[in-house]
């Protein structure tokens, strides 16, 4: 099924509900008082039965933390956090360490059934997605662990990476992002919780999607979750992430890390579709999602693929970016940024060129509704030893109404004369010519624009595997529901 | 705001010593506080650093710790021909930021253009020190405003009538002359309705001198005006420039931009255009050339205030050797803004394996019916093309210059008036071969 | 029954009328021509037809089979069966012709309350209207007029139109910017599409296209009412003559 096959399907999309994730499971939790010190830091590391270095780790960063200011260059504007008002762990009871899904509390499979993410191996797209469903501060299961155990895929949260697989959390974690990287990735490294793990040995294609759903459901808490995704030599993976929250009237914070490692000839390919709650039309609520992934390409002709559709979130915060240091190896950034009524997105990536014949593309969409701003911020920089690098870079915003803001900031630094760097961008609006148009031909001024948009996005939404572009389309149409009056 | 250098730098010495200079000239009092206000504005504000924004990629450290001195004399007895606009065109000539009527001469200027300066100035013109500037003002300030004040040696004042329209260019030379002397000048520029002229402005010193210069314009257009506005700064390659043009544009009116910088070991030209009204068109473009170790910054800000107006942008640099070139430009269009067509374009050529470029063009975009689109692009000169010259007999060398001529011909291309933009376009090509291809180093 | 019917149609454009008094009647299965000089309001009766943004009607009717079209939005015109042949068809980046046009089949369906036609039946439909009017779908596969050529871009709307099967279709000068060739062929396929039961209206400056597409009435238009109506004899006759009679100024 193509995109294209799917427009239909997203059309009667049109007519769900503002955000169809909003609702909240009622679930025994057991949560850490709230405040951030020393003590809450060794509390998580203790209920995660953790060596003595991570602990270390997590203090190092967390003094650290205390001597940094949060940044205030982004073109986004909110409310100051409190940080001690907030719980810094939240796990449902009693599912510490299920062993088969069969263990796993009925209400929380009951919970990703609802979002659309059965956690039964049957019902999943025909086996090709292993799901690691993230609740709140813990993983509540994965699927598929015993079949991709057999290839020699480590896929699990990086609460039992740690405990099963130290040696190897322990030569990557935090060696793409150093715990004192910045305010947010420095506070994640105190405190985060759960996440994903995934290590793909040498010379396999790892043959299914990897996945997980971060679901935030508890009040006042916030999200830490750490990602270390390491490909080895000649290695491949597709990795796709998933987010949502309940509908809440007060802001939650949401501070991951991602990292990423790719040896020589490995490729990662990495997809986001991130659908946090974004508040409602008048800005109340919603999540602020301040989030730090990076990728490192090490080995040579590897490659980091970042494909991302941001629709939630109250403000975002967030720039994928690859450093690619073996020579011939390529990065690449596809974005989508859609904001509507009060959201504010400040997004992009870096591209690092270190290596030889190094080469980047960056696509990026913004879409700006409502009151939203919608911003692009990248850096490519070309470092002296990047012979031959090349770099293509196209943003591009699409306004839809006259109160919201598109703004495009790209730095670009290059100390190597035979380095290519290009760069691109437009503004523009949906044309009064093609709304008439498409609506001489019958459609509705909503499905219109949802048709106009999505052509708009097309080349970053070819890039995102098939199973997440059908939700990504619909996702677009919804978001910018009650954008053209 | 930001102050990684204490006030005990040297150069802070000699901006005490500027700002507390007596007042002289029998200018009373008013121009001490002027420089007063500047002083503690500048110290307010900090010496600027690479942390700010929009001094991201320029560091006035090696600055703030030279120690610069007044200039003991404005005694000049001939002009550094060899480093200013070869023009046939009535000139004003500043030496070290003062007005030197021996070597100006306006005697073809016609009767549509008044010239003043402080010491024949009226009690309006002194208004215009004070006046509050509405344009948005960025985070960090206006650093070079304030440091120009501080120290301001010299004023003129440029009125041009209404409807005054003429063909001849009028020429402002600034000379910095003497070993560490620090000056600033300013310019105000009234151009009356419908009127066109354009001026030329020489900023170059006399060899072997090393200097600090400061030059800040403030530029009011009128209605129906056209003004051109071309900018040669070659000062001598030991000697800091940084400049600020702050124009105000209305409606239907047309601003011509153009600065070729190639001089000083450190530059920052800083154009910051606001268009007040519908139907103006703003262009401001530049070409640089950085040999050595030179550091050259372009940085721009084009503001929309109104709605329909068309701007561009056009920066082209070439560098070579050690040189670092910056471009930041930004375009801003406010909500009321609509129907802006604004773009963009920089381009830089890097020559050598230790030349660095910092390009950063920035879009802020508030109203939706905009056409606004900007490029950059970054790179060596086309293998494919030196061989096309190569195949046709021409050698690497010449290939290579021609191209380099080219690219910057492109930039040049873009000025309005002809006279220069075939003066400047000789100055380019001797430039080129002067500094570029005709060296000892056999480059 | 009429298909159309619109009386002492009167509509502005800003500040200024360009429809004063319009009167026509179309009975299902007739094509009418309305020809007229440049700026006489042919575009303008198009638009206003249409149901398109700043198209002010001030006074008189248009009724539609019995509903009152001027209440309809455009969309909704669209799938009670209005199709405009734009003269100058929309680029729209980014969004292939068959989704395109499918968005538009369903959305005229489900208006129907009917069923939406899944993408193999719909695929197998425009194969079949292609086929019928000698063309490729291959253009239905790049973005709707990127990139078209004049005559690519009124073939589209042609194939659209057959796919949409219209009551009524109005084809606002098909013809300009078009050669012999092309035009034949886009002419070839509005009469593939001529039926009993479908109206047409053809908007043209030009007497050539009614070489190839044959009205049955002429009406010519001329500081914005109808001037004259007539047979096909009529176009002959401006076409020897010129609109210097009816222009205001010979």
């Amino acid at each position: 099924m193509s995109i294209d096959a799917n427009t239909a399907d997203r059309v009667k999309e049109l007519e769900v509900d503002k955000y169809k994730y909003g609702f909240v499971t009622d679930i025994e939790m057991e949560t850490a008082p709230k405040g951030l010190n020393e003590d809450i830091i060794r509390f998580i590391s203790a209920k995660k039965e953790e060596p003595d270095w991570l602990l270390e780790w997590r203090l190092k960063a967390y003094r650290h933390w205390l001597t940094m200011d949060e940044p205030d260059w982004a073109k986004v504007g909110y409310d100051k956090i409190d940080y001690q008002d907030l719980h810094y762990y939240a796990a449902p009871k009693n599912i510490d360490r299920p062993k088969s899904l069969d263990e796993v509390d009925p209400e929380l499979l009951n919970t990703y059934e609802k979002l659309g993410i059965p956690l039964k191996e049957q019902e999943l797209l025909s086996g090709v997605v292993a799901v690691d469903a993230v609740f709140d501060s813990v993983s509540v299961a994965t699927t598929y662990k015993a079949k991709l155990t057999e290839m020699g895929v480590i896929f699990c949260s990086i609460s039992e990476a740690v405990r099963e697989y130290p040696e190897l959390v322990k030569k990557y974690i935090g060696s793409v992002v150093p715990y004192s990287d910045n305010y947010f990735a420095t506070l994640n490294s105190a405190v985060f919780t759960d996440g994903s793990f995934v290590y793909v040995p040498k010379g396999l294609r790892c043959p299914m999607e990897l996945s997980t759903y971060f679901r935030i459901n508890a009040e006042n808490t916030g999200q830490f979750e750490r990602t270390l995704i390491i490909a080895d030599d000649g290695a491949y993976v597709s990795y796709l992430e998933g987010c949502t929250a309940p509908q809440r009237d007060e802001n939650q914070l949401h501070a991951a890390v991602v990292e990423l490692v790719t040896l020589d000839n490995a490729e990662i390919k990495y997809s986001t579709v991130q659908n946090w709650y974004p508040g409602d039309e008048n800005g109340k609520g919603g999540i602020y999602n301040f989030v730090t992934k990076r990728g490192a390409c090490r080995g040579e002709n590897s490659k980091i693929s970042w494909t991302q559709v941001e629709t939630g979130s109250a403000v975002t915060w967030k720039y994928p970016s690859c450093i690619l240091q073996g020579d011939n190896s390529i990065g690449e950034f596809y974005s989508v940024a859609i904001t509507n009524n009060a959201q504010q997105a400040d997004t992009g990536t870096k591209m690092i060129h270190l290596g030889k014949n190094t080469r980047s593309t960056v696509i990026s969409k913004g879409i700006s509704a409502g009151r939203a701003d919608n911003t692009y911020r990248g850096l490519v920089k070309i470092l002296p030893r990047a012979e031959g690098a090349r770099n293509f870079t196209q943003c591009d915003s699409l306004l839809i109404g006259n109160k919201c803001g598109a703004h495009t900031v790209p730095y670009i630094e290059s100390r190597n004369p035979s380095a290519r760097v290009e760069h691109e961008a437009t503004t523009s609006k949906i044309s009064e010519d093609q709304m008439f148009y498409c609506m001489q031909r019958g459609l509705s001024s909503e499905a219109a624009v949802s048709l106009i948009v999505n052509g708009f996005c097309k080349e970053v939404m070819k890039e995102l595997p098939m199973e997440f572009a059908v939700e990504a389309q619909k996702l677009i149409g919804i978001s910018l529901e009650g954008s053209v009056g | 705001m930001n102050t990684s250098i204490g006030p005990a730098a040297p150069f802070n010495d000699f901006i005490d010593s500027a700002s507390g200079e007596s007042a002289h000239e029998n200018l009373g009092e008013w121009l001490s506080e002027i420089k007063e206000k500047g002083r503690d504005e500048f110290y307010k504000l900090g010496w600027p650093s690479p942390k700010l924004e929009s001094w991201r990629y320029t560091n006035l450290n090696k600055l703030a710790k030279t120690q610069f001195r007044l200039p003991q004399t404005t005694e000049l007895d001939k002009l550094p021909c060899h480093n200013i606009i070869p023009i046939d065109a009535p000139r004003i000539v500043l030496i070290n930021g003062k007005l030197k009527r021996e070597l100006s001469d306006l005697s073809e200027i016609g009767e549509g253009i008044f010239i003043n300066s402080f010491q024949d100035m009226r009690d309006e013109q002194r208004a215009l020190f004070c006046l509050a500037n509405h344009a948005i003002l960025p985070k960090e300030g206006l650093p070079i405003k304030a440091l120009n004040d501080a120290i301001l040696s010299g004023a003129l004042f440029i009125e041009i009538m209404p409807g005054w329209q003429s063909d001849v260019p009028l020429h402002i030379v600034s000379i910095g002359y003497g070993d560490h002397v620090g000056f600033s000048s300013k310019i105000f520029v009234s151009a009356g309705e419908n009127s066109q002229v354009n001026l030329l402005e020489t900023h170059a010193g006399d060899s072997g001198s090393t200097y600090f210069s400061s030059c800040v314009s403030n530029i009011d257009i009128k209605a129906g005006a056209r003004l051109g506005h071309y900018k040669f700064q070659n000062d001598t390659n030991t000697s800091t420039h940084l400049a600020l043009a702050q124009t105000s544009i209305e409606a239907d009116a047309v601003y011509d931009n153009f600065v070729m910088s190639v001089g000083g070991i450190l530059s920052r030209n800083e154009v910051r255009s606001l268009i007040t009204a519908p139907g103006v068109e703003c262009c401001v473009n530049g070409a640089y050339l950085g040999t050595s170790n030179q550091h050259i910054d372009n940085t721009t800000f084009i503001e929309h205030a109104a709605e329909g107006s068309k701007s561009r942008e056009v920066f082209k640099g070439v560098l070579a050797d050690h040189a670092k070139g910056v471009f930041q430009g930004k375009i801003f269009v406010h909500p009321e803004a609509q129907k802006t067509d604004g773009y963009q374009m920089n381009r830089a050529l890097l020559l050598s394996d230790k030349a660095e470029i910092d390009s950063k063009p920035e879009l802020e975009i508030y109203a939706d019916d905009v056409r606004c689109s900007h490029g950059a692009t970054v790179g060596e000169l086309e293998e494919e093309h030196l061989f096309y010259l190569k195949a046709r007999g021409i050698d690497a060398e010449s290939a290579r210059r021609l191209l380099v001529e080219g690219y910057l011909g492109e930039v040049i291309d873009e000025i309005q008036s002809q006279v220069i933009r075939e003066t400047l376009s000789k100055v380019a090509s001797d430039l080129l071969k002067k500094k570029l291809f005709e060296r000892s180093d056999g480059r | 029954m009429s298909i159309l019917s619109i009386e002492n149609l009167h509509a502005n454009v800003g500040e200024t009328e360009i429809l004063r008094g319009i009167n026509l009647k179309i009975e299902p299965g007739e094509v009418h021509a309305v020809m007229g000089p440049n700026g006489s309001g042919k575009s303008t009766l198009s638009y206003v037809l249409a149901g398109r943004d700043g198209y002010c009607v001030t006074d008189g009717s248009v009724e539609f089979k019995d509903i009152d079209l001027l209440e309809l939005e455009a969309d909704e015109r669209a799938n009670e069966g209005v199709f405009l042949a734009f003269q100058y068809p929309v680029e729209v980046p980014g969004v292939t012709g068959m989704t395109f046009l499918r968005e538009a089949y369903n959305s005229r369906l489900r208006y129907e309350g009917k069923e939406e036609a899944d993408a193999m039946e719909f695929l197998k439909l425009v194969r079949s209207k292609a086929k019928d009017l000698n063309m490729s779908d291959d253009m239905l596969k790049r973005p709707v007029n990127v990139g078209f050529s004049g005559g690519e871009k009124k073939r589209n709307e042609i194939l659209q139109m057959a796919v949409l099967e219209p009551k009524l279709a109005i084809l606002d000068e098909t013809d300009s910017g078009l050669d012999i060739d092309a035009l034949k062929l886009v002419a070839d396929g509005v009469n593939a599409l001529r039926t009993n039961e479908r109206s047409m209206l053809i908007i043209t400056h030009y007497q050539r296209l009614l070489d190839y597409i044959k009205p049955d009435h002429v009406h010519v238009l001329a500081r914005g009412q109808i001037q004259r109506s007539g047979g096909k004899e009529l176009a002959l006759e401006l076409e020897a003559n010129g609109y210097a009679g009816f222009d205001g100024k010979g």
